[in-house]
Protein backbone atom coordinates (compact mmCIF):
# COMPACT_ATOMS: atom_id res chain seq x y z
CA UNK A 1 0.00 0.00 0.00
CA UNK A 2 2.70 2.55 0.64
CA UNK A 3 4.50 1.35 -2.43
CA UNK A 4 1.69 1.88 -4.65
CA UNK A 5 1.04 5.79 -2.42
CA UNK A 6 4.62 6.39 -2.83
CA UNK A 7 4.63 5.26 -6.96
CA UNK A 8 1.12 7.90 -7.02
CA UNK A 9 3.08 10.92 -4.92
CA UNK A 10 5.86 9.95 -7.77
CA UNK A 11 4.18 10.54 -10.71
CA UNK A 12 1.91 13.59 -9.24
CA UNK A 13 5.18 15.36 -9.08
CA UNK A 14 6.85 14.32 -12.22
CA UNK A 15 3.33 15.42 -14.03
CA UNK A 16 3.09 19.11 -12.10
CA UNK A 17 7.12 19.35 -13.30
CA UNK A 18 6.16 18.78 -16.52
CA UNK A 19 3.16 21.27 -16.40
CA UNK A 20 5.16 23.90 -15.04
CA UNK A 21 7.65 23.81 -17.65
CA UNK A 22 5.25 23.40 -20.02
CA UNK A 23 3.49 26.93 -18.78
CA UNK A 24 7.19 28.26 -18.77
CA UNK A 25 7.73 26.67 -22.39
CA UNK A 26 4.52 27.98 -23.80
CA UNK A 27 3.93 26.65 -27.08
CA UNK A 28 4.52 23.03 -28.48
CA UNK A 29 5.95 24.14 -31.19
CA UNK A 30 9.88 22.10 -31.52
CA UNK A 31 11.99 24.23 -29.36
CA UNK A 32 14.42 25.10 -33.05
CA UNK A 33 11.17 27.07 -34.56
CA UNK A 34 11.39 29.35 -31.03
CA UNK A 35 12.63 32.63 -32.62
CA UNK A 36 9.68 32.38 -35.53
CA UNK A 37 7.34 31.85 -32.86
CA UNK A 38 4.51 34.16 -34.01
CA UNK A 39 5.74 32.92 -37.76
CA UNK A 40 4.92 29.17 -36.64
CA UNK A 41 1.65 30.62 -35.08
CA UNK A 42 0.68 32.16 -38.02
CA UNK A 43 1.76 28.82 -40.22
CA UNK A 44 -0.20 26.74 -38.26
CA UNK A 45 -3.33 28.87 -38.43
CA UNK A 46 -2.99 28.72 -42.07
CA UNK A 47 -1.75 24.97 -42.25
CA UNK A 48 -5.35 24.21 -40.24
CA UNK A 49 -7.69 26.22 -42.29
CA UNK A 50 -7.62 24.33 -46.10
CA UNK A 51 -7.58 26.13 -49.29
CA UNK A 52 -10.81 25.96 -51.10
CA UNK A 53 -12.31 25.96 -54.26
CA UNK A 54 -16.11 27.21 -55.26
CA UNK A 55 -17.65 24.79 -57.28
CA UNK A 56 -18.35 27.16 -60.42
CA UNK A 57 -14.42 28.04 -60.56
CA UNK A 58 -13.87 23.80 -60.20
CA UNK A 59 -16.27 23.84 -63.03
CA UNK A 60 -14.34 26.14 -65.25
CA UNK A 61 -11.26 24.89 -64.31
CA UNK A 62 -12.96 21.26 -65.85
CA UNK A 63 -13.97 22.83 -68.93
CA UNK A 64 -11.33 25.30 -69.98
CA UNK A 65 -8.66 22.85 -69.05
CA UNK A 66 -6.12 25.48 -68.34
CA UNK A 67 -4.35 23.90 -65.96
CA UNK A 68 -4.51 20.08 -65.22
CA UNK A 69 -6.63 19.75 -62.61
CA UNK A 70 -7.57 15.93 -60.95
CA UNK A 71 -10.26 15.81 -58.45
CA UNK A 72 -10.69 13.60 -55.65
CA UNK A 73 -14.06 11.92 -54.63
CA UNK A 74 -13.25 10.79 -50.54
CA UNK A 75 -17.10 9.96 -50.17
CA UNK A 76 -16.73 6.03 -51.03
CA UNK A 77 -17.47 3.68 -53.48
CA UNK A 78 -21.22 3.44 -53.36
CA UNK A 79 -21.87 7.33 -53.15
CA UNK A 80 -19.26 7.89 -56.11
CA UNK A 81 -21.26 5.19 -58.24
CA UNK A 82 -24.57 7.24 -57.55
CA UNK A 83 -23.61 10.46 -58.60
CA UNK A 84 -20.05 12.23 -58.76
CA UNK A 85 -17.99 15.37 -60.23
CA UNK A 86 -17.66 14.66 -63.60
CA UNK A 87 -13.72 13.34 -64.64
CA UNK A 88 -13.73 12.69 -60.43
CA UNK A 89 -11.66 9.53 -59.38
CA UNK A 90 -12.69 7.55 -56.65
CA UNK A 91 -10.21 8.33 -53.89
CA UNK A 92 -9.46 6.89 -49.94
CA UNK A 93 -7.00 8.07 -47.98
CA UNK A 94 -4.20 5.64 -48.47
CA UNK A 95 -3.71 6.71 -52.25
CA UNK A 96 -3.36 10.28 -51.38
CA UNK A 97 0.05 9.09 -50.03
CA UNK A 98 1.33 8.40 -53.73
CA UNK A 99 -0.44 11.68 -54.53
CA UNK A 100 1.25 13.96 -52.11
CA UNK A 101 4.40 13.25 -54.10
CA UNK A 102 3.01 14.47 -57.35
CA UNK A 103 3.67 18.02 -56.09
CA UNK A 104 3.20 19.40 -59.79
CA UNK A 105 -0.41 18.36 -59.74
CA UNK A 106 -3.47 20.39 -58.97
CA UNK A 107 -5.50 18.22 -56.58
CA UNK A 108 -9.51 19.12 -55.47
CA UNK A 109 -10.54 17.18 -52.54
CA UNK A 110 -14.44 16.56 -51.77
CA UNK A 111 -16.56 14.74 -49.77
CA UNK A 112 -19.98 14.86 -48.06
CA UNK A 113 -18.71 16.45 -45.19
CA UNK A 114 -16.21 19.24 -43.99
CA UNK A 115 -14.04 16.64 -42.21
CA UNK A 116 -12.73 14.14 -44.31
CA UNK A 117 -11.51 16.12 -47.03
CA UNK A 118 -10.58 18.73 -44.49
CA UNK A 119 -8.42 16.18 -43.09
CA UNK A 120 -7.18 14.64 -46.20
CA UNK A 121 -6.04 18.37 -47.06
CA UNK A 122 -4.45 18.81 -43.87
CA UNK A 123 -2.38 15.43 -44.27
CA UNK A 124 -1.21 16.81 -47.75
CA UNK A 125 -0.52 20.29 -46.78
CA UNK A 126 1.46 18.77 -44.07
CA UNK A 127 3.59 16.68 -46.34
CA UNK A 128 4.52 19.55 -48.58
CA UNK A 129 1.98 19.28 -51.23
CA UNK A 130 0.95 23.10 -51.72
CA UNK A 131 -1.15 22.45 -54.47
CA UNK A 132 -4.17 20.47 -53.31
CA UNK A 133 -7.91 22.68 -52.48
CA UNK A 134 -10.88 21.48 -50.91
CA UNK A 135 -14.31 21.95 -52.95
CA UNK A 136 -16.27 24.16 -50.65
CA UNK A 137 -19.65 22.64 -49.87
CA UNK A 138 -18.72 19.34 -51.74
CA UNK A 139 -20.86 17.34 -54.00
CA UNK A 140 -24.43 19.25 -52.62
CA UNK A 141 -22.52 22.82 -54.01
CA UNK A 142 -21.83 21.15 -57.23
CA UNK A 143 -25.52 20.66 -57.61
CA UNK A 144 -26.59 23.43 -56.65
CA UNK A 145 -24.39 25.81 -57.84
CA UNK A 146 -23.37 23.55 -61.49
CA UNK A 147 -25.78 21.02 -62.47
CA UNK A 148 -28.73 22.83 -60.77
CA UNK A 149 -27.69 26.77 -60.64
CA UNK A 150 -30.16 29.22 -60.13
CA UNK A 151 -29.57 31.79 -62.96
CA UNK A 152 -29.72 35.57 -61.38
CA UNK A 153 -27.71 38.69 -62.61
CA UNK A 154 -25.19 39.61 -65.21
CA UNK A 155 -23.43 36.19 -64.72
CA UNK A 156 -26.19 34.33 -65.65
CA UNK A 157 -25.53 33.14 -69.14
CA UNK A 158 -21.93 32.34 -68.34
CA UNK A 159 -23.56 30.03 -65.41
CA UNK A 160 -25.97 28.55 -68.08
CA UNK A 161 -23.02 27.63 -70.55
CA UNK A 162 -21.05 25.95 -67.63
CA UNK A 163 -24.09 24.58 -66.06
CA UNK A 164 -25.46 22.73 -69.47
CA UNK A 165 -21.37 21.68 -70.47
CA UNK A 166 -21.85 19.22 -67.79
CA UNK A 167 -25.03 18.18 -68.81
CA UNK A 168 -27.39 20.45 -66.22
CA UNK A 169 -30.60 21.54 -66.18
CA UNK A 170 -29.92 25.36 -64.75
CA UNK A 171 -33.00 27.31 -63.45
CA UNK A 172 -34.13 30.92 -63.47
CA UNK A 173 -34.95 31.95 -59.72
CA UNK A 174 -38.23 32.31 -60.66
CA UNK A 175 -39.10 29.81 -62.83
CA UNK A 176 -38.78 25.98 -64.01
CA UNK A 177 -35.54 24.74 -64.96
CA UNK A 178 -34.90 25.85 -68.33
CA UNK A 179 -35.22 23.25 -70.55
CA UNK A 180 -35.77 26.19 -73.77
CA UNK A 181 -33.32 28.29 -75.15
CA UNK A 182 -32.79 31.37 -72.68
CA UNK A 183 -34.16 34.61 -73.63
CA UNK A 184 -31.22 36.93 -75.12
CA UNK A 185 -30.03 39.21 -72.75
CA UNK A 186 -30.64 42.73 -74.20
CA UNK A 187 -27.39 44.13 -75.56
CA UNK A 188 -27.06 47.83 -75.52
CA UNK A 189 -25.08 49.48 -78.35
CA UNK A 190 -21.72 49.53 -76.32
CA UNK A 191 -22.04 45.87 -75.81
CA UNK A 192 -22.44 45.84 -72.56
CA UNK A 193 -25.09 43.57 -71.25
CA UNK A 194 -27.34 44.47 -68.72
CA UNK A 195 -30.07 42.49 -66.68
CA UNK A 196 -33.85 43.97 -67.48
CA UNK A 197 -36.73 43.33 -65.19
CA UNK A 198 -40.29 42.78 -66.29
CA UNK A 199 -40.82 46.09 -67.70
CA UNK A 200 -37.50 46.26 -69.72
CA UNK A 201 -35.79 48.82 -66.96
CA UNK A 202 -32.57 47.84 -66.19
CA UNK A 203 -32.31 46.26 -62.78
CA UNK A 204 -30.93 48.39 -60.53
CA UNK A 205 -28.34 46.89 -57.78
CA UNK A 206 -26.23 48.11 -54.78
CA UNK A 207 -26.62 51.66 -53.27
CA UNK B 1 9.97 9.07 -38.09
CA UNK B 2 7.18 11.36 -36.94
CA UNK B 3 3.67 10.50 -35.59
CA UNK B 4 0.81 10.45 -36.50
CA UNK B 5 1.37 7.58 -38.64
CA UNK B 6 2.13 8.21 -42.69
CA UNK B 7 -0.79 8.23 -45.10
CA UNK B 8 -0.55 5.09 -46.00
CA UNK B 9 -1.39 4.09 -42.64
CA UNK B 10 -4.19 6.22 -42.20
CA UNK B 11 -8.10 5.23 -42.43
CA UNK B 12 -9.36 2.60 -44.05
CA UNK B 13 -6.13 0.75 -45.10
CA UNK B 14 -5.32 -2.79 -43.45
CA UNK B 15 -1.98 -1.30 -41.52
CA UNK B 16 -4.20 1.27 -39.89
CA UNK B 17 -6.68 -1.32 -39.09
CA UNK B 18 -4.05 -3.18 -37.46
CA UNK B 19 -2.76 -0.19 -35.40
CA UNK B 20 -6.53 0.29 -34.53
CA UNK B 21 -6.73 -3.19 -33.23
CA UNK B 22 -3.84 -3.08 -31.21
CA UNK B 23 -4.72 0.24 -30.14
CA UNK B 24 -8.23 -1.52 -29.05
CA UNK B 25 -6.75 -4.19 -27.38
CA UNK B 26 -4.36 -1.99 -25.25
CA UNK B 27 -7.36 0.28 -23.88
CA UNK B 28 -9.72 -2.61 -23.15
CA UNK B 29 -6.72 -4.22 -21.09
CA UNK B 30 -6.14 -1.01 -19.30
CA UNK B 31 -9.80 -0.97 -18.53
CA UNK B 32 -10.01 -4.49 -17.40
CA UNK B 33 -7.16 -4.03 -14.63
CA UNK B 34 -8.83 -0.88 -13.79
CA UNK B 35 -11.90 -3.02 -13.12
CA UNK B 36 -13.80 -0.09 -15.09
CA UNK B 37 -15.78 -3.67 -16.99
CA UNK B 38 -17.92 -4.12 -14.27
CA UNK B 39 -21.07 -1.44 -14.20
CA UNK B 40 -20.59 -1.79 -9.77
CA UNK B 41 -17.49 0.14 -10.36
CA UNK B 42 -19.26 2.90 -12.16
CA UNK B 43 -22.25 3.04 -10.56
CA UNK B 44 -19.63 3.75 -7.22
CA UNK B 45 -19.03 6.85 -9.18
CA UNK B 46 -22.69 8.19 -9.00
CA UNK B 47 -22.91 6.86 -5.46
CA UNK B 48 -19.34 9.13 -5.18
CA UNK B 49 -18.41 5.74 -2.76
CA UNK B 50 -15.75 4.66 -5.55
CA UNK B 51 -14.06 7.42 -7.70
CA UNK B 52 -11.80 5.22 -9.37
CA UNK B 53 -13.48 6.41 -13.11
CA UNK B 54 -13.02 9.61 -12.32
CA UNK B 55 -9.08 9.41 -11.08
CA UNK B 56 -8.79 6.77 -14.24
CA UNK B 57 -10.27 9.15 -16.97
CA UNK B 58 -8.48 12.71 -15.45
CA UNK B 59 -5.12 10.38 -15.48
CA UNK B 60 -5.59 9.56 -19.03
CA UNK B 61 -6.24 12.92 -19.81
CA UNK B 62 -3.08 14.49 -18.51
CA UNK B 63 -1.11 11.78 -19.51
CA UNK B 64 -2.22 12.53 -23.61
CA UNK B 65 -1.93 16.15 -22.49
CA UNK B 66 1.54 16.13 -21.18
CA UNK B 67 2.67 13.46 -23.50
CA UNK B 68 1.28 15.38 -26.69
CA UNK B 69 2.52 18.93 -25.75
CA UNK B 70 6.21 17.01 -24.92
CA UNK B 71 6.52 15.09 -27.87
CA UNK B 72 5.31 17.42 -30.42
CA UNK B 73 8.23 20.00 -28.48
CA UNK B 74 11.11 17.47 -29.26
CA UNK B 75 9.99 17.44 -33.08
CA UNK B 76 8.30 13.65 -32.33
CA UNK B 77 4.46 14.50 -33.14
CA UNK B 78 3.23 16.52 -35.60
CA UNK B 79 0.56 18.44 -33.60
CA UNK B 80 -1.24 20.07 -37.47
CA UNK B 81 -1.88 16.72 -38.33
CA UNK B 82 -3.52 15.71 -35.41
CA UNK B 83 -7.32 16.76 -35.56
CA UNK B 84 -9.42 18.56 -33.35
CA UNK B 85 -13.02 17.52 -32.98
CA UNK B 86 -15.44 20.33 -33.88
CA UNK B 87 -18.03 21.74 -31.54
CA UNK B 88 -21.65 22.08 -32.21
CA UNK B 89 -22.90 23.36 -29.52
CA UNK B 90 -26.69 22.03 -28.96
CA UNK B 91 -26.18 19.07 -30.62
CA UNK B 92 -23.21 17.75 -28.25
CA UNK B 93 -25.06 18.88 -25.12
CA UNK B 94 -28.36 17.01 -26.36
CA UNK B 95 -25.93 13.83 -27.29
CA UNK B 96 -24.51 14.37 -23.45
CA UNK B 97 -27.49 14.40 -21.56
CA UNK B 98 -28.60 11.05 -23.62
CA UNK B 99 -24.66 9.61 -22.95
CA UNK B 100 -24.91 10.57 -19.53
CA UNK B 101 -28.38 9.18 -18.91
CA UNK B 102 -27.71 5.33 -20.59
CA UNK B 103 -24.45 5.35 -18.62
CA UNK B 104 -26.51 6.20 -15.78
CA UNK B 105 -29.07 3.49 -16.44
CA UNK B 106 -26.58 0.85 -17.60
CA UNK B 107 -23.77 1.18 -15.39
CA UNK B 108 -21.38 1.29 -19.03
CA UNK B 109 -20.19 3.26 -21.27
CA UNK B 110 -18.98 1.93 -25.09
CA UNK B 111 -15.19 1.33 -23.99
CA UNK B 112 -16.13 -0.56 -20.95
CA UNK B 113 -19.47 -2.06 -22.19
CA UNK B 114 -17.14 -3.65 -24.57
CA UNK B 115 -14.85 -4.81 -22.13
CA UNK B 116 -17.94 -6.17 -20.40
CA UNK B 117 -18.67 -7.94 -23.16
CA UNK B 118 -15.42 -9.26 -24.00
CA UNK B 119 -15.42 -10.67 -20.11
CA UNK B 120 -19.05 -12.26 -20.59
CA UNK B 121 -20.96 -9.94 -18.65
CA UNK B 122 -24.36 -9.98 -19.84
CA UNK B 123 -25.15 -6.60 -19.55
CA UNK B 124 -22.37 -5.87 -21.38
CA UNK B 125 -23.57 -7.68 -24.13
CA UNK B 126 -26.93 -5.98 -23.70
CA UNK B 127 -25.41 -2.63 -23.55
CA UNK B 128 -23.45 -2.99 -26.89
CA UNK B 129 -26.68 -4.06 -28.44
CA UNK B 130 -27.91 -1.29 -27.20
CA UNK B 131 -25.77 1.51 -28.54
CA UNK B 132 -25.55 -0.41 -32.10
CA UNK B 133 -29.49 0.24 -31.77
CA UNK B 134 -28.70 3.75 -30.91
CA UNK B 135 -26.39 4.14 -33.74
CA UNK B 136 -29.04 2.51 -36.50
CA UNK B 137 -31.71 4.57 -35.02
CA UNK B 138 -29.76 8.25 -35.19
CA UNK B 139 -28.72 6.68 -39.13
CA UNK B 140 -32.33 6.09 -39.73
CA UNK B 141 -33.50 9.53 -38.33
CA UNK B 142 -30.68 12.17 -39.34
CA UNK B 143 -32.31 12.75 -42.63
CA UNK B 144 -34.99 14.04 -40.13
CA UNK B 145 -32.82 16.03 -37.55
CA UNK B 146 -30.29 17.03 -40.21
CA UNK B 147 -30.68 20.33 -39.41
CA UNK B 148 -30.46 20.10 -35.79
CA UNK B 149 -27.25 17.87 -36.69
CA UNK B 150 -25.41 20.69 -37.60
CA UNK B 151 -26.79 23.25 -35.34
CA UNK B 152 -24.34 25.96 -33.74
CA UNK B 153 -21.06 24.92 -35.50
CA UNK B 154 -18.33 26.62 -33.73
CA UNK B 155 -15.66 24.77 -35.15
CA UNK B 156 -12.05 23.10 -33.54
CA UNK B 157 -12.17 25.13 -30.58
CA UNK B 158 -9.48 24.72 -27.36
CA UNK B 159 -9.23 25.68 -24.34
CA UNK B 160 -6.09 27.64 -24.82
CA UNK B 161 -8.08 29.80 -27.54
CA UNK B 162 -10.93 30.44 -26.04
CA UNK B 163 -9.16 31.78 -22.57
CA UNK B 164 -6.87 33.17 -24.94
CA UNK B 165 -3.69 32.01 -22.91
CA UNK B 166 -0.76 29.55 -24.16
CA UNK B 167 -0.79 25.85 -24.49
CA UNK B 168 1.28 25.60 -21.54
CA UNK B 169 -0.61 27.60 -19.60
CA UNK B 170 -3.71 25.78 -20.21
CA UNK B 171 -1.68 22.11 -19.27
CA UNK B 172 -0.61 23.81 -16.06
CA UNK B 173 -4.10 24.69 -15.17
CA UNK B 174 -5.91 21.61 -16.08
CA UNK B 175 -3.25 19.68 -14.02
CA UNK B 176 -3.66 21.68 -10.90
CA UNK B 177 -7.63 20.70 -10.90
CA UNK B 178 -6.48 17.31 -11.62
CA UNK B 179 -4.54 17.25 -8.51
CA UNK B 180 -6.80 18.97 -6.74
CA UNK B 181 -9.48 16.53 -8.06
CA UNK B 182 -7.68 13.62 -7.17
CA UNK B 183 -7.06 14.56 -3.50
CA UNK B 184 -10.94 15.31 -3.07
CA UNK B 185 -11.99 12.22 -4.65
CA UNK B 186 -9.84 10.70 -2.14
CA UNK B 187 -11.25 12.62 0.50
CA UNK B 188 -14.78 11.66 -0.54
CA UNK B 189 -14.09 8.17 -0.70
CA UNK B 190 -12.99 7.68 3.02
CA UNK B 191 -15.73 10.29 4.26
CA UNK B 192 -18.57 7.68 2.44
CA UNK B 193 -16.72 4.39 3.25
CA UNK B 194 -17.18 6.34 7.28
CA UNK B 195 -20.62 7.19 6.82
CA UNK B 196 -21.50 3.44 5.34
CA UNK B 197 -19.54 1.56 8.03
CA UNK B 198 -21.94 3.86 10.42
CA UNK B 199 -24.81 3.58 9.17
CA UNK B 200 -24.44 -0.51 8.63
CA UNK B 201 -25.67 -1.86 12.16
Amino acid sequence: MTAIRTLHQTLAIAAAGLALLAAAAGTPSPRDAEPFARAGADAEAAASTPRVVGARQLAAWIRDGEQPVRVLDLRGDSAYASRHVPSAEPADFARLDSLAAQRDQTLVLYSDDDVRDTQAWANLAALGHDRAYVLSGGMDAWTEEVMEAALRGDSADYVAALSRYFGGAPRREDAHPMSAAPPSPRVRADGERRETDAFGEPVRRGC
Amino acid sequence: MSAPLPLALAAGSPGALAVAFAIGVGFGWCLERAGLGSARKLMGQFHLTDLAVFKVMFSAILTAMLGLFWLSRFGVVDLSRVYVPETFVGPQLAGGVIFGAGMALAGLCPGTSCVAAATGRVDGIAVVAGFFAGILTTALALPTIALFYGSGARGGVTLDSVLDTSQGVMILVVVTIAMAGFVAADRIERLMARSVAEAEP
